[in-house]
């Protein structure tokens, strides 16, 4: 077990093997060797924290679970984990197929939440996943990525674009006016 | 509470301010202290007031200019609005990294029903590009960020429609080439049968920008190669290759591999004797034959001598149903000898089991691996047939007992007395995945109690003493107290030696639902505990969970 620290100065007791999936962490780790030392993480919060490393469903009866995928081929997939732990460019392809239960939940978080949690993974360098399953369709719509207009309603972002831009922009795609 | 005055022009209304706030948009700056939540907050509750004032005028004039206050106002608000989104505490460099996952592998075939479309949407990126319209900073981002473009795959489907969306095709190819800046390329181009001409602008295109190729996945006919001639001589940062060989007929086309010299990952589909007097090995750190058919497997085992004790070698079998044995007999490897450190070999689709088992015999009996370190087998259907006294012999020919840490039998089918004979050769070995098939059990009580180090802790008595990882897919046939004991004993410290920081990991797969079990209330308490105190890593992979 691994003892964090918060920017708020909780403490929190976590997986070695958890934590590790942050490169910072496990640098740190690294260098200071077996410690009970705390790990100071003056950029994240308790509340980030607890979503960064929260397991996918409920406390674990031993350690780890995870789905069996086939029996004809031995590809297994890893067990699951906060998708903004993952890692692998092989279980990213795997993962972007379906949106897990963990993704659901994970989503229903606020935007001040989530790009919270982004924040911290970024500081923590850990592979970010989830934002690709905002801006793309996945399971929702099935024909590509979201509209520009989706997007800008789901980030409160405005269209800036000038009437030249707007014009630049629809000879960028007049390829797709082939349709 | 703010109080509007109705006659007197609203400072949201003033251009200079309106500018300045769309200045900051437009430049993903932060806004000043001024502009917080409760200024918002203020916006918001006037635009509000707008709202109710306009419902209780009946003057038309007043009623237009009101109106056109309050669209004003409501723009400036959703400007503000949109300056405080949490979407802009992301730095430019985060946002990079999450328009890259944009970006999609293949070409989205349910997109629309005319497959040239489709292509075409790929090669322009179309997902990344619905992302840059979305407002002007991510454009100048998505459009200005060469590494996004780095990838430039065209799929045949893209040059599959009318003339004028071949052009399109090559166009966006320029425009894709252009936005990619000075960056490495990942070059990727797949065939249809048939369009190999009009290939022609679209790889000399590609060609031209050789020098900047990082890795080629090239899947054309060999035919097609001709496009590529300006290639040669202009391949220095090429590190990964991939490119379908075909069959004879085309060995002129591939005298650019002469000079793929930097090369360290290559993948070979298909009939690989053309290609190996031209081929560097000696450097490659992975080397994949695919696809190969029985009678060419010799070549791709022969090519082995070449390569470095650095290199991880995947051999690809494909084995056609209407294969007789006599055909599979009479391979003809050559006997071969490689320094190589990992060896895998796959065989794809279903097959007779007599033909596996004469290929895989025949491959043994051919090779002598003096300094392998992994070994592994894949099938994606049927496990392969295992034929014993040929890996015996390679085994010892090779001294696997010295180097050989990892063995994968997953897709083999092994008796129990076969690998209890392996495993008293090997005992440098570290990882060992293991399956049962059906009709005997593989993983049992009598294998697990000869895993298990025995109470003095001499390693004389167990077999694989430097076991650190044990995978199993198994129908759970065992008793789960021996299965305990098997953990608890590599679990144990040594006398005398201070505790392993590295904990023992064992796998647990469960193949079938039908077969679910438990597992042991006590035996899973104990399990839990070992893997609380750091001595164990357990994995139980199956769904639903079989512990209770």
């Amino acid at each position: 077990m691994v003892l964090l620290v918060t920017s708020d100065n909780e403490q929190f007791q976590t997986e070695k093997d958890i934590v590790e999936r942050s490169v910072l962490i496990k640098n740190m780790l690294e260098d200071v060797g077996e410690s009970d030392q705390p790990i100071p993480l003056p950029n994240v919060s308790s509340s980030v924290l607890k979503k960064v490393t929260q397991p996918s469903t409920g406390p674990t009866e031993i350690d780890v679970r995870g789905r069996y995928l086939s029996t004809a081929s031995t590809t297994v997939e890893s067990p699951s984990r906060p998708p903004i732990l993952e890692q692998s460019q092989d279980e990213t392809r795997k993962r972007t197929t379906d949106i897990s239960e963990w993704d659901q939940k994970f989503i229903t978080v606020d935007q001040e939440m989530l790009f919270e949690i982004i924040l911290a993974a970024n500081y923590l360098d850990i592979k970010s996943l989830l934002c690709r399953r905002w801006l793309q369709d996945g399971s929702q719509h099935d024909q590509g990525a979201r509209p520009p207009e989706e997007i800008r309603k789901l980030f409160n972002i405005v269209n800036d674009f000038t009437p030249e831009e707007e014009a630049q922009i629809k000879k960028e795609n007049e390829w797709a006016e082939d349709r | 509470m703010s109080v509007i005055d109705w006659n007197r022009q609203d400072n949201f209304l003033d251009p200079t301010l309106r500018t300045h706030i769309r200045d900051l948009l437009r430049s993903h700056s932060r806004p000043s202290q001024d502009l917080g939540i409760s200024a918002l907050s203020t916006l918001a509750e006037k635009l509000g007031k707008y709202g109710d004032k306009i419902a209780q005028i009946n003057d038309l004039d007043e009623l237009s200019r009101l109106e056109s206050c309050r669209s004003a106002l409501e723009a400036f608000y959703l400007d503000c609005r949109s300056l405080l989104a949490p979407v802009r505490r992301l730095p430019i460099e985060l946002l990079i990294h999450i328009f890259q996952f944009c970006r999609s592998a293949e070409p989205n075939f349910r997109r629309s029903s005319d497959s040239a479309v489709c292509g075409i949407a790929h090669l322009a990126q179309e997902s990344l590009l619905r992302v840059a319209h979305v407002c002007h900073m991510w454009h100048e981002t998505v459009i200005g960020t060469p590494s996004l473009w780095s990838t430039v795959s065209l799929h045949a489907s893209a040059l599959s429609g009318t003339p004028q969306q071949c052009e399109t095709t090559v166009k966006l190819l320029e425009a894709v080439l252009r936005r990619s800046g000075s960056m490495p390329l990942n070059v990727e181009s797949y065939p249809f049968d048939g369009y190999g001409k009009r290939f022609q602008p679209a790889l000399e295109l590609i060609a031209r920008h050789s020098a900047r190729w990082k890795t080629a996945r090239i899947m054309n006919s060999p035919f097609d190669f001709q496009y590529l001639s300006s290639i040669q001589h202009n391949l220095a940062l090429l590190t990964t290759l991939e490119l379908y060989i075909g069959g004879s007929g085309a060995e002129h086309q591939l005298d650019f591999l002469a000079f793929v010299q930097n090369v360290q990952n290559l993948t070979v589909h298909g009939s690989i004797q053309f290609a190996i007097p031209r081929l560097p090995l000696e450097g490659l750190v992975t080397y994949r034959c695919v696809d190969s058919r029985p009678g060419t497997i010799r070549w791709a085992i022969a090519s082995m001598s070449r390569l470095s004790h650095l290199c991880a070698v995947g051999i690809g079998i494909e084995i056609p149903c209407w294969d007789d044995e006599n055909y599979s007999s009479a391979l003809g490897i050559p006997q071969t000898t490689s320094n190589i450190g990992s060896f895998s070999l796959h065989v794809h689709k279903f097959f007779r089991t007599a033909s596996s088992l004469q290929i895989l015999a025949q491959t043994f009996a051919a090779l002598s691996l003096p300094s392998l370190r992994l070994l592994s087998f894949r099938a994606d259907f049927n496990p392969l047939a295992w034929p014993h006294s040929e890996f015996m012999a390679l085994s010892s020919r090779s001294s696997f007992h010295n180097h050989l840490q990892s063995l994968d039998l997953f897709r083999v089918h092994i008796t129990e007395l076969q690998l209890i004979d392996c495993l008293s050769t090997l005992p440098a070995l570290e990882n060992l995945s293991i399956a049962d098939h059906f009709p005997k059990p593989l993983v049992t009580d009598s294998l697990l109690t000869a895993l298990t180090r025995s109470a003095d802790n001499s390693t004389l008595t167990c077999l694989i003493p430097g076991l650190r990882m044990l995978d199993c897919i198994s129908e759970l046939r065992f008793d789960d107290n021996v299965y305990l004991g098997f953990l608890l004993s590599r679990c144990a410290s040594e006398s005398d030696s201070p505790p392993d920081p590295v904990p023992f990991v064992s796998r647990l797969r469960c193949p079938r639902a039908h077969i679910w079990r438990t597992i042991n209330s006590n035996v899973a308490a104990q399990i839990k505990g070992m893997c609380a105190g750091g001595v164990l890593k357990f994995e139980w992979l199956k769904y639903p969970s079989l512990v209770s």
